[in-house]
């Protein structure tokens, strides 16, 4: 099928797995111009089609994966693609971006996205071989690791792109990703759950259409051009593409910024053993890449010490997945985490949810919340890697103790009661990522008024705006300067809530949104490493698409989705009253360089009143129709106008 | 004076070749952590925090003979 416009196709699959139906929809090309895509144009979708009141494992939730008019394209950073739905893990919205390839294939294959809703009476696969899509039957994969059945689905299918909900999923883990091609994730949200209940366990697609029409190849090119000359001696990237994520371990500890101990502690004594630098050594750490980027900062590893053996089937552990399998369960041996993240990867549960429940059970059971007949016999203690892996088996498949660790530390809590509440770290019942907020006071904003639960995704930290920036200096990109184009430009403290701080939380909030409407990775551009700038990235939009835009519109863009967000949240129950911290971020740090140092409540709940004024929200934190219409989404009010 | 420095994320630049994330050799003359940044080649700027012998230490600490100092840059979330 010809491309219809530059950049995007304007289809959409729709399958609806309760009547095995499967149709394609033409989308009104002004839905991409309003929305661009990624999570904006999702968020279209989920808020008109689900109902109000219903359980995420309803067969009316919507599961949505969709691109951008950028994806596909011959340029680093295009590489990625978003999952939404209503999240089993919230109640609110899941609202995910993954890497790899898939998101590339799906344009190659003529679609912009997939809609699926309704719930197929046995396991299946859904096939998207261009205009050839099947539903086929996967009885025979249920309970295979996602190893297994990639293997499996490749001798099938050798040129397919695999997206698939693990084990975790089908058993309905509230935390179960979904994994692409086994090394990239749509990692929290619940959404390899979402799979689960509608007995759907893969989407296979291959497309035979491999050039994205695009408007200006030969401006792209001209980008294409600088940032594959520059990458390779700008030290950020070049670092990044040396050792992936897992580069921040060691100065984040040092920084007191490492969460360790279930959030206890700021600094881990063995940081340096679980740091990237680390497991390049002991693991052979070799890079990857997503569908045309250079930066390659990927993972794999492999390696075998004690009883923990890894390969590179699964890649290797990022950042995140090291804190929480590592120092926030105090596991200081690199190949034990590299194993857990592993294992976490061919069952199909999120690391970082995984972890962070884990670490709760643990401190329970230290406090004597939680007993040996609790966890039906199972010791637990911190650093004890062995019991780990046992219980993200029981976790996976719901066995013993693992039924109620798969309800996430908030449900788990919830069911348990008797104090245990305290220790659950989580926002809107989301476990917080690998980064400490009481040391950066714009990412405990951005935990707590996230649409999604904790997540740190939702604005560049605090640390990287504390200096003036220096132009003359060939190797500084700690710049302010490189914001400046949307008026930044004052220099603020890590822990400040102020106005001004908030000022710059929305701003950068709004940049880190058209990075997911766009489905393009902060790795390549400002704030998170001084690369493409924000003209450049603009530029990159006007060349793929052709459409006259702009820098303006790509902040509109950003807070768009923020906005369409809350709507979602707001229709399905959330107020003001749920954006906030657990206990433990407003109380002094145990232990590490921040010792002491807490977020101030007061301050924290000052600043979201002033976010949702600068945003134009109520006090509620609801949208008003005002800014509804202002964003060119009028029609939401009547999502939420009666609430 | 003989000190060992760490460097991590985009200070891993300045390492010596054979040595990657790691400088080691004579310094010319008494340093304090703020001298040793700009002995290194870089600012103040870049630098988020310091240690040295594993103790977080303002710039403005003394080196010593025999001394690991540990340099960290400003890291974001990804």
């Amino acid at each position: 099928m010809e491309q219809k416009y530059d950049g995007f196709h304007g289809r959409i699959l729709r399958v609806d797995l309760s009547i095995q139906k499967v149709s394609v929809e033409e989308v009104d090309p002004r839905l991409f111009r309003i929305y661009f895509g990624g999570g904006a144009l999702a968020m279209h979708y989920l808020l008109k089609e689900i109902p109000k009141g219903i359980d995420a494992f309803d067969p009316e939730n919507r599961l949505v994966f969709m691109t951008s008019p950028l994806t596909g394209a011959k340029m680093s950073g295009q590489g990625r693609h978003t999952a939404a739905a209503l999240s089993p893990l919230t109640g609110g919205l899941a609202d995910s971006q993954c890497g790899g390839w898939w998101g590339a294939e799906l344009k190659f294959a003529g679609y912009d996205g997939i809609i699926i809703h309704g719930k197929s009476k046995h396991l299946v696969n859904i096939l998207i071989q261009d205009d050839k899509v099947k539903i086929l039957d996967a009885e025979p994969l249920r309970g295979k690791t996602t190893g297994e059945v990639q293997e499996f689905l490749k001798e099938a299918y050798p040129s397919v792109r695999i997206l698939q909900a693990g084990p975790a999923g089908e058993n309905l883990v509230r935390y179960a990703c979904v994994s692409a091609d086994l090394k990239n994730f749509h990692g929290r949200g619940g959404l390899g759950a979402v799979m689960g209940s509608k007995n759907l366990r893969a989407i296979m697609v291959q497309g035979s259409n491999r050039e994205i029409k695009i408007a200006n190849p030969q401006g792209l090119k001209e980008i294409r051009d600088w940032f594959n000359k520059n990458l390779k001696t700008h030290p950020a990237i070049s670092v990044h593409h040396e050792l992936g994520t897992s580069k921040g371990i060691v100065p984040v500890s040092v920084s007191g910024l490492l969460p360790t101990y279930n959030f206890q502690d700021g600094s881990f004594k063995y940081a340096e053993e679980i740091s990237g630098e680390t497991m390049k050594k002991v693991l052979n750490g070799k890079t990857e890449t997503c569908y045309a980027c250079g930066v390659s900062c990927k993972r794999s590893v492999e390696g075998e010490k004690g009883k923990f053996k890894v390969t590179r089937q699964y890649g290797g552990p990022e950042y995140e997945s090291i804190g929480l399998l590592g120092s926030n369960l105090g596991v200081n041996e690199i190949t034990a985490v590299a194993a857990l993240n592993e294992r976490c990867n061919a069952l199909g549960l999120d690391t970082i949810s995984t972890g962070a429940t884990i670490s709760w059970a643990i401190e329970c059971f230290e406090r004597e919340l939680l007993t040996e007949e609790d966890t039906e016999g199972v010791k637990l203690k911190w650093n004890d890697p062995e019991t780990y892996m046992e219980l993200l088996n029981d976790i996976a498949y719901r066995n013993g103790f693992g039924e109620l660790l798969s309800q996430g530390s908030n449900g788990a809590s919830q069911m348990t009661r008797r104090g245990t509440e305290k220790y659950a770290i989580h926002v809107k019942g989301q476990e917080p990522p690998n980064h400490e907020p009481r040391g950066k006071w714009g990412v405990a904003l951005g935990y707590a008024v996230s649409n999604t639960g904790a997540d740190h995704l939702q604005s560049a930290h605090d640390p990287w705006f504390t200096q003036l920036g220096d132009f003359s200096k060939e190797c500084n990109w700690i710049d302010l300067e490189d914001l400046s184009p949307v008026g930044i430009i004052d220099p603020l403290p890590a822990e400040d809530i102020s106005g001004a701080k908030v000022r710059l939380f929305v701003y950068l909030q709004q940049i880190w949104g058209f990075h997911d409407v766009l489905d393009w990775c902060i790795f390549t551009s400002v704030p998170e490493f001084r690369a493409l700038s924000l003209y450049q990235l603009t530029d990159i939009v006007k060349h793929v698409t052709g459409w006259r835009t702009s820098l303006f519109e790509l902040m509109k863009s950003g807070e768009r989705w923020a906005t369409l967000g809350r709507a979602f949240n707001y229709k399905h129950g959330f107020t003001s009253k749920d954006d906030t911290l657990p206990d433990r971020f407003f109380e002094p740090m145990r232990e590490g360089t921040l010792k002491g140092h807490y977020v101030d409540r007061e301050k924290l709940e000052e600043g979201i009143k002033m976010y949702y004024e600068m945003m134009g929200w109520n006090e509620q934190g609801k949208p008003t129709r005002g800014k509804l219409e202002e964003l060119n989404i009028g029609w939401v009010w009547e999502e939420i106008k009666e609430l | 004076m003989h000190v060992k420095v760490k460097l991590y994320g985009t200070l891993r630049r300045l390492s010596q070749k054979e040595k990657p994330g790691i400088w080691e050799g004579e310094i010319p003359f008494e340093m304090t952590a703020m001298d040793l940044i700009y002995f290194l080649g870089t600012t103040e700027k870049e630098i988020a925090n310091a240690s040295i012998n594993h103790i977080v230490c303002p710039l403005s600490q003394s080196l010593h003979e025999g001394d690991e100092i540990v340099l960290v840059p400003n890291i974001g979330g990804g």
